[in-house]
């Protein structure tokens, strides 16, 4: 990053710092479609639904359509924390979040993980949501605030 | 919406019962409606199950401009219900059988959304990204040095200019570090999500910082005030502040609350 503006820069040294470039967006509806799609398809509260415990498949496609439009590893890493994470797994219906239930649940997410992560490196191999039995897993979100500034972007 | 067709309801927040937010339409033009639950209301409207139904997200949901429409829609109507009144955002796909269907599913985990709902009762959230510019008053010219003439100067100069990284590095984390514990102080909340990809972003500066804040009505000065002070702050090191908003609660719905508050570990 800092490689190629410093060709540019006049070799006198003595160029101001960047100023603040402080954007505010206030009073306009926010726009950048990563940020609404962040935010409506990953956060959220999700409501106990029959049609939505159906719709299970689609918890899977919002990390595809993460996968398409960020990096892949960065979407893996994402999605790994997304599913590992999860505070909210219930059965949908059934109100059966006991603890033998989460062990199921955590190797089915795990294989989830891999389906996820296979998908990636494939890319375009895309086979469809076959014989899974969406109807115990309703939500798979991540708690993600356990993410870190950025360490080594600046190098 | 003719009745001959089929229809799923699709819910998009909760917002005070009694509340009249002037919201114009919903998804694919659909009227909304506000259903009465006691103490919230759900802003729901009926869809074409057609066209939006569990087989619609099912065909539609990996193609992103079908998925653009509709999130950005529900988002619309969220936009539009924060800015006048609180509202506690549902998350996509929130399509429901029926309107008696839909009661029935709010009102089994009533508690949990009662509760979630007083979390952000009076708040909005803000979102603030951190990128890095590209040069500050760390960078140095590098093209007037003669060439090393030993290999010994020339591995001094790499242990000088990797030390010098170092130092600017620590720097900046610390000023982001103090940036985010200052607009936490302003706020009520703080979440840090993951760094968007640039392809994600839109930028090509790396981001530092993808943080959001439940922040007081009532405190919303501050926290705009504090963003500018740590813009200046962050414009020294060569970071530069986004902050967006104000954005319906998404980033704090969830039932369990983060006992650290969700700052950066």
């Amino acid at each position: 990053m800092s490689e190629s503006p410093a060709r540019e820069r006049p070799p006198t040294g003595a160029v101001p710092p960047t100023g603040p470039t402080f954007v505010g967006m206030r009073g306009q509806p926010p726009q950048n479609l990563a940020d609404v799609l962040e935010r409506v398809l990953d956060k959220g509260i999700v409501i106990v639904g029959d049609i939505q415990v159906r719709l299970l498949d689609i918890e899977l496609l919002t990390i595809k359509v993460r996968l398409m439009v960020a990096s892949v590893e960065r979407a893996q890493e994402m999605g790994i924390n997304w599913w590992e994470s999860d505070p909210f797994v219930s059965t949908g219906g059934e109100e059966n979040r006991g603890n033998g239930h989460q062990d199921q649940l955590e190797r089915r997410l795990a294989a989830l993980e891999q389906r996820v992560a296979g998908r990636s490196t494939e890319n375009g191999t895309d086979a469809r949501p076959g014989e899974r039995r969406p109807s115990e897993v309703r939500s798979a979100e991540a708690q993600t605030g356990e993410a870190q500034p950025a360490g080594d972007a600046d190098r | 919406m003719s009745t001959a067709e089929p229809t799923v309801v699709h819910a998009y927040g909760l917002v005070p019962a009694g509340a009249t937010p002037a919201v114009t339409e919903g998804i694919d033009s659909s009227d909304l409606a506000t259903l009465d639950l006691g103490g919230l209301a759900a802003v729901v409207s009926e869809l074409s199950a057609d066209r939006y139904g569990p087989a619609a997200w099912r065909h539609h949901a990996e193609d992103p401009r079908w998925l653009e429409v509709v999130v950005r829609q529900h988002h619309a109507v969220l936009q539009s219900l924060v800015e006048q009144v609180d509202v506690l955002p549902l998350r996509l796909p929130g399509i429901h059988e029926s309107v008696a269907v839909l009661e029935t599913q709010f009102r089994s985990q009533w508690d949990e959304l009662a509760e979630a709902f007083d979390r952000v009762r009076g708040h909005v959230e803000l979102g603030a990204k951190v990128y890095l510019a590209g040069r500050d008053r760390h960078d140095e010219p590098s093209g007037e040095e003669p060439p090393p003439s030993t290999g010994r100067d020339y591995l001094q100069r790499r242990l000088d200019s990797a030390r010098a990284r170092e130092h600017v590095h620590a720097g900046r984390q610390a000023v982001l570090l103090d940036a985010h514990e200052s607009l936490t102080r302003a706020a009520t909340h703080a979440r840090v999500n993951p760094l968007q990809d640039p392809a994600l972003s839109g930028r090509g500066e790396p981001m530092m910082l993808n943080a959001a804040y439940l922040v007081s009505r009532a405190r919303t000065e501050e926290f705009w005030e504090q963003a500018r002070t740590s813009a200046e702050a962050l414009g020294l090191e060569g970071m530069s502040l986004e902050v967006t908003g104000p954005w319906p609660p998404y980033n704090f719905t969830d039932w369990t609350w983060p006992s650290d508050g969700g700052s950066p570990a």
